[in-house]
C-alpha cells in the first residue's frame, strides 16, 4: 500500500547566471548576411539568430543569459572537456540551455569547493527536428535553418533546456563539460531552491 | 520572430527517431503500411559487423551490402532486395509492376534534384523516398519522403527520373553523401507471412540472438575496437579523408542500436516488465555513445592532422558502454526458458 501525505512549505528559487563570454568558441547562430559562418555541424548549419533574444531568456521559470547572436562573434560552447569556473554558490541544479548535433548522453564533472568532483550526466536531444527523448524542456525552435548558401524555411532548428543535479549539500565551484564536439552549450545558470 | 513552442512534427511517422536514416525509416514506413510494428520489426534483431570492404558515401550505406536481411528486420518474414535496373525504361517498368503487386518502391535518389529537399539544386547527396503509387494520366508518381523535412505528394516522372539516374560520381558538394550515383536502384521491401506477435518467450530467444552475434569476433565492441586499432595507421597511409568512413558506417549501427532501445523500451510497457525498460535503458546509451564519434570522425576528415587520441577516447567509452550493455542483456536473456 502505499500512503501520501501533504506537507506545505515555502520556498524560495534563486538563481545565478553565469558569463560564458571567455569560454564561447563556436558560432552557431547567424543571419541572412552571416549564413556562411554557421559552425553548428560539420555542414556548417545555423540556427536564425532571431532563436535567441539578445537580452535573455526565461525557460520554466529559469532565466539564462542573453546570447550574442548574428554570426559576428562565438555564440556558444562546443565541449571539448573546458572547464568552467562557477561562482561558489550553493546550487541544487546546474541550468543549461543547449543543443547537439545528434543526442548525446555523456558524463560531466560537478566540482565544489570542498574539493570533490562528482560525475553526472548531461543528455541534450538533437538540434534537427527530434523529440525531447531525455524529458528536457523545449526551450526554443526557430522557423527556419540556415545552410551556408540558402535559408530553409520549412525545417526547425531546436535549442533545450536540461539540468545536472548539484547532489552534495556543498556550494560549487566549477563544471567540467564532457568532450563531445557534438554538444553545445549556449548559458548556464544555477539554481538554489531553499 | 521566434516560433511559439509546440509540438509541431516535422516528420511524417509517428515513431520517428531522430537517430536514424532514410534506410531505417523508408523500410520501417513500408512495412507500416503494411499493418506491422515498425520498431519491432526494425528493432528485435541487434547487429553490428565492422566492414571490411569499402564504405560507399550513402546515407543509406550499410555495411550489410546486397545482404540486407542478414542484419535488418531479424525474426521476422521480410523480403529485403536491392534491384538494379539497367536503365530508365527498366526502372520504370520494375517500380510500375511492383506498384501493381501492392508493394511500395524505396527507391535511390539524388537529392539536387527535389524540390523538397533542403539539398534542392545546393548539393548533391544520397537519399532514399519512398514511391507509393504511379499516375499513368499524369504521368507522375505518388512519393512519401518521412525524413524532415517530410513530404508526401505527386512528383513529375521526369523529376523523379532525374534524381534516380543523376550521376555526380564527381561531385563532393556534399562532404559525405556525393560521389555516388542512384543508378537507378530500389529497395524491395516485403513481407512474406504475419509479424510474430510479441511474447516474452519470443523475446528472449531473440535477445539471446543478438548477444550471441554481438560477442562474435568481429561482431559488436570487438569488431568496433579492431575496427578504431587500425584506424591510425589508416589516417597515416591514406589522409584523414578515411575518418569519413566512420561517420557513414556508424549511422546504421547508431540508428539500429537506438532501434533495439526503443523495441525494448516498448515491449516493457506492453508486457509489463520493468527490467525491459532498463535494458533498452543500456542499448540507448550504445546508441548515444556514436554521437561524439561519429561528429569528431566527421570535423576530423576536414583538419589536416585529426586528433586521434581524443577520437580513441571516446570510441573505446563506446566499446565499454557496449560491452557493459551486452552483459546486462546476457542477463536478460540467460536463465531457464
Amino acid at each position: 500500500m502505499t500512503e501520501s501525505a501533504s506537507t506545505e512549505a515555502k520556498r524560495t528559487h534563486s538563481v545565478v547566471t553565469v558569463d560564458l563570454t571567455p569560454y564561447r568558441n563556436n558560432i552557431a547562430l547567424t543571419t541572412d548576411k552571416t549564413l556562411h559562418r554557421g559552425m553548428l555541424n560539420v555542414w556548417g548549419n545555423s540556427l536564425p539568430a532571431e532563436v535567441l533574444p539578445h537580452d535573455g531568456l526565461t525557460v520554466g521559470g529559469i532565466p539564462f543569459r542573453g546570447v550574442p547572436g548574428g554570426g559576428a562573434e562565438p555564440d556558444n560552447v562546443r565541449c571539448a572537456g573546458q572547464y568552467l569556473e562557477l561562482p561558489r554558490t550553493t546550487a541544487d541544479w546546474l541550468h543549461l540551455l543547449a543543443t547537439s548535433e545528434r543526442r548525446c548522453e555523456e558524463t560531466a564533472f560537478v566540482h565544489y569547493a570542498s574539493g570533490a568532483a562528482d560525475p553526472e550526466w548531461v543528455r541534450v536531444s538533437d538540434f534537427l527536428p527530434a523529440r525531447a527523448h531525455f524529458g528536457e524542456v523545449l526551450a526554443a525552435r526557430s522557423d527556419a535553418l540556415h545552410y551556408p548558401h540558402h535559408r530553409q524555411e520549412n525545417l526547425g532548428g531546436r535549442l533545450w533546456a536540461v539540468r545536472i543535479p548539484v547532489t552534495r549539500r556543498e556550494p560549487v565551484c566549477g563544471l567540467r563539460l564532457p568532450d563531445n564536439p557534438a554538444l553545445h552549450v549556449f548559458a548556464l545558470s544555477l539554481e538554489c531552491v531553499r | 520572430m521566434t516560433a511559439p513552442v509546440t509540438a509541431r512534427a516535422e516528420w511524417s511517422v509517428d515513431w520517428y527517431d531522430d537517430l536514424c536514416s532514410c534506410l531505417q525509416i523508408d523500410i520501417g514506413h513500408v512495412l507500416e503500411r503494411a499493418g506491422w510494428d515498425p520498431v519491432r520489426a526494425l528493432g528485435a534483431g541487434w547487429r553490428f559487423w565492422a566492414p571490411a570492404g569499402p564504405v560507399e558515401p550513402v546515407e543509406y550505406y550499410h555495411p550489410a551490402g546486397d545482404a540486407l536481411e542478414e542484419f535488418l528486420c531479424l525474426h521476422h518474414p521480410v523480403r529485403l532486395r536491392w534491384r538494379r535496373p539497367a536503365g530508365p525504361a527498366d526502372a520504370h517498368r520494375e517500380l510500375v509492376a511492383s506498384l501493381a503487386r501492392g508493394v511500395p518502391v524505396i527507391a535511390a535518389v539524388n537529392n539536387f534534384h527535389l524540390p523538397f529537399r533542403p539539398a534542392y539544386h545546393d548539393v548533391h547527396a544520397a537519399h532514399l523516398l519512398v514511391v507509393t503509387g504511379y499516375d499513368a494520366e499524369r504521368d507522375a508518381y505518388d512519393v512519401t519522403d518521412p525524413m524532415p523535412p517530410a513530404f508526401h505528394g505527386p512528383l513529375p516522372r521526369g523529376v523523379l527520373e532525374e534524381a534516380r539516374g543523376s550521376i555526380s560520381v564527381e561531385d563532393v558538394s556534399d562532404p559525405f553523401f556525393a560521389g555516388s550515383s542512384p543508378a537507378w536502384r530500389w529497395l524491395e521491401v516485403r513481407p512474406t507471412g504475419p509479424q510474430p506477435p510479441l511474447t516474452w518467450p519470443w523475446l528472449r530467444e531473440v535477445v539471446h540472438a543478438n548477444t550471441t552475434a554481438l560477442r562474435a569476433s568481429g561482431h559488436g565492441p570487438s569488431g568496433l575496437d579492431t575496427l578504431l586499432r587500425a584506424l591510425p595507421d589508416r589516417v597515416a597511409e591514406q589522409g584523414p579523408g578515411v575518418l569519413r568512413e566512420v561517420y557513414v558506417l556508424g549511422w546504421p549501427a547508431q540508428a539500429e542500436a537506438a532501434l533495439h532501445a526503443g523495441f525494448l523500451t516498448r515491449a516493457a510497457r506492453t508486457l509489463q516488465r520493468p527490467e525491459l525498460a532498463e535494458a533498452g535503458r543500456w542499448v540507448d546509451r550504445v546508441a548515444h555513445g556514436w554521437t561524439g564519434l561519429r561528429m569528431l570522425a566527421a570535423h576530423g576528415t576536414a583538419e589536416r592532422q585529426p586528433d586521434l587520441r581524443r577520437l580513441l577516447t571516446l570510441g573505446r567509452n563506446l566499446v565499454g558502454a557496449w560491452e557493459h550493455c551486452l552483459t546486462h542483456l546476457e542477463r536478460l536473456a540467460g536463465g531457464p526458458r
